[in-house]
């Protein structure tokens, strides 16, 4: 299957902007961050079709994953 | 044809009739007189505005590289009147980014330093410096304000802004930056999208490892003056109901739609 990653800020560093993954069926937003490299301690919030999801949600053909690090300085 | 009235006159008619620079400005404006300092407001903001933001009340929470920036535009724009939190003094790291610093005033109080600056540059603007965390004063002085700025620089404190915010129904302005990044947003009383982005108080922001830079914080802070402002003036913005994640490296802005559940319009 086939999703749109979007990825945000610092998690844009050596990987993508935006990209069609091929990914396995049935895999989760976790498969994706695992896949990428995406430190944790840094992953802010995810969102799947515009709407928040967490890195067990299961992602399906054609969907829109939005992973953002987070921003607290000021 | 539009008349105006200069800064020293304010000061001079304030002194002889017992009254504030503030109340002499809001008299004359209600007679179509504009202070000349606010001359390049008008028109964007209208003169039954100008009167409206000289008596708004706004609290800002963290007087750093976000805050100094916001009270610095607000008090410049006749925002009357002003709460400043922040407990802490200048050190040399505030120099690359925050409005106020300087090499001087290492050591001072962020707040006081910026009480000061604020009375030179409008001294109509009633700025009160409270050199203190913002959770460790009285709740009847953030049930006074009717905007309240997040410009905090830790996650806990931000959640605990955006909590409070909803129990006292004041609508909050969240900026956040970290490198050439920055995040923005507007919180109406019922809107939770403080807590589903920080999810986890203990996990660290991009900034630990980024820093700051001067211009983030600039923009971001500009930013947020604008959504304060609209918010007092009864004017829509997008930013109740999106979040706004602002990229100066690859200059891109993107405006997230919040859950629906999650929006209260005001």
């Amino acid at each position: 299957m086939v999703v749109k990653v979007k990825l945000f800020a610092t998690f844009r560093r050596g990987r993508f902007r935006e990209q069609d993954m091929e990914l396995p069926d049935g895999c989760t937003v976790e498969w994706v961050l695992d896949h990428l490299n995406i430190p944790r301690r840094q992953l802010g919030i995810i969102y799947l079709n515009g709407l928040a999801a967490s890195e067990d949600t299961v992602l399906h053909q054609g969907d829109t994953l939005s992973i953002f690090p987070m921003v607290g300085g000021g | 044809m539009t008349r105006w009235l200069e800064l020293k006159d304010t000061l001079v008619l304030a002194e002889r009739q017992g009254k504030t620079p503030l109340e002499i400005e809001k008299e004359h404006l209600a007679q179509g007189v504009v202070p000349l300092h606010y001359q390049r407001n008008y028109n964007a903001i209208s003169l039954s505005d100008q009167i409206k933001l000289l008596d708004s009340r706004v609290g800002v929470c963290g007087c750093g590289g976000l805050g100094m920036n916001i009270v610095n535009y607000l008090a410049r724009l006749g925002v009357g009147h002003i709460t400043v939190w922040d407990p802490d003094i200048f050190s040399e790291s505030n120099l690359n980014r925050q409005l106020f610093s300087s090499s001087d005033n290492i050591g001072k109080s962020k707040v006081e330093v910026c009480r000061a600056s604020v009375q030179q540059i409008n001294p109509a603007v009633c700025l009160t410096a409270i050199p203190a965390k913002w959770e460790e004063s009285d709740a009847s002085v953030i049930c006074q304000q009717q905007v309240m700025v997040d410009a905090l620089d830790n996650i806990p404190s931000r959640i605990a802004l955006a909590r409070s915010c909803e129990k006292f129904n004041i609508p909050l302005v969240h900026g956040a930056v970290g490198g050439w990044y920055g995040q923005l947003t507007v919180v109406m009383p019922g809107d939770r999208i403080l807590q589903e982005i920080y999810q986890n108080a203990e996990q660290q922001g991009i900034e630990k490892e980024q820093g700051t830079l001067p211009y983030t914080a600039a923009v971001l802070a500009g930013l947020e003056a604008a959504e304060t402002v609209k918010l007092l003036l009864d004017m829509e913005s997008d930013l109740r109901s999106h979040l706004c994640l602002v990229d100066l490296l690859n200059m891109s802005l993107d405006m997230l739609p919040k859950c629906n559940n999650n929006v209260n319009k005001m």
